[in-house]
């Protein structure tokens, strides 16, 4: 594996908590003192959150499908009219 | 993970009991409708984590979320006492994820991840969001075992971190 991907690597684990511990706290001292590397860790952690995002934006748009879909069968629409009438 | 059809029946089975107890505090069916879809994805988030309590059945977990996300949006919200505390804080994270969206820069992110292209994004959403196993991915998208599909999910990465970064630099030129 590429130098790059084997860093990309070693930051997704860390980050996955799946390092060993010495490995872990390696990692965390290096994050101290090395600013570019913190850098990295922090841009890493930004796309894990973004594929986060991303995944539930796409479920709510399926769940709004889903509720539109659910809204047209009679004995559930009476349901919820009976709630908010 | 649920299936689709799965998933429809648990909507239909529940949404109407969340409904009726949101209604009492005061939502209407659209504040209703948001809170309950929140519930449900930190549901399945949980589900597909392995980590929801069997001793509590599905529906009462997602009435019981979508009552925490419902006071949580709220504006006036009121002191919230007599809530499990370890919910409370799944729904906070959530929500704190949520609000890091509605900033503009991570609207803008959003669309780095697109431009890594539509299999990246599945693969990532698979492995990190479904938490689907490598090996399963790589049978999935047709890779030549979990090694390659492994070696595929970094490249992913490296090609989203690499945008942001050479957005952060173009930002920090224009700004």
């Amino acid at each position: 594996m590429r130098t790059e991907l084997a860093e990309i690597m070693q930051i997704d684990q860390y980050l996955l908590g799946k390092l060993s511990a010495d490995e872990s706290t390696a990692l965390d001292a290096m994050r101290v003192i090395d600013p570019v590397f913190s850098e990295k860790i922090e841009v890493q952690q930004r796309v894990h959150r973004l594929v986060r995002l991303f995944a539930r934006k796409q479920k709510k748009r399926k769940l709004e499908i889903m509720y539109h879909r659910l809204i047209n069968d009679s004995s559930f629409k009476h349901q919820l009219k009976n709630i908010f009438s | 993970m649920l299936k689709d059809e799965e998933l429809e029946q648990l909507y239909r089975d529940t949404f109407p009991a969340a409904a009726r107890v949101l209604q009492r505090m005061g939502a209407n069916l659209k504040d209703a409708r948001d809170a309950f879809h929140d519930a449900l994805l930190i549901y399945l988030e949980k589900t597909s984590k392995g980590a929801v309590d069997i001793r509590t059945s599905a529906k009462a977990y997602i009435v019981g979320t979508a009552r925490i996300v419902w006071l949580n949006t709220r504006k006036d919200r009121p002191a919230n006492h007599d809530v499990d505390t370890l919910l409370q804080q799944e729904v906070a994270d959530y929500l704190a994820d949520e609000d890091s969206y509605e900033e503009s820069s991570e609207k803008s992110a959003l669309e780095y991840l697109r431009m890594a292209g539509q299999k990246c994004m599945e693969i990532l959403t698979s492995f990190y969001y479904l938490n689907i196993p490598l090996s399963e991915i790589a049978t999935r998208f047709g890779f030549n075992g979990t090694r390659s599909a492994t070696v595929q999910k970094y490249k992913c990465i490296e090609k989203i971190r690499s945008q942001l970064k050479t957005n952060k630099h173009h930002a920090h030129r224009v700004s």
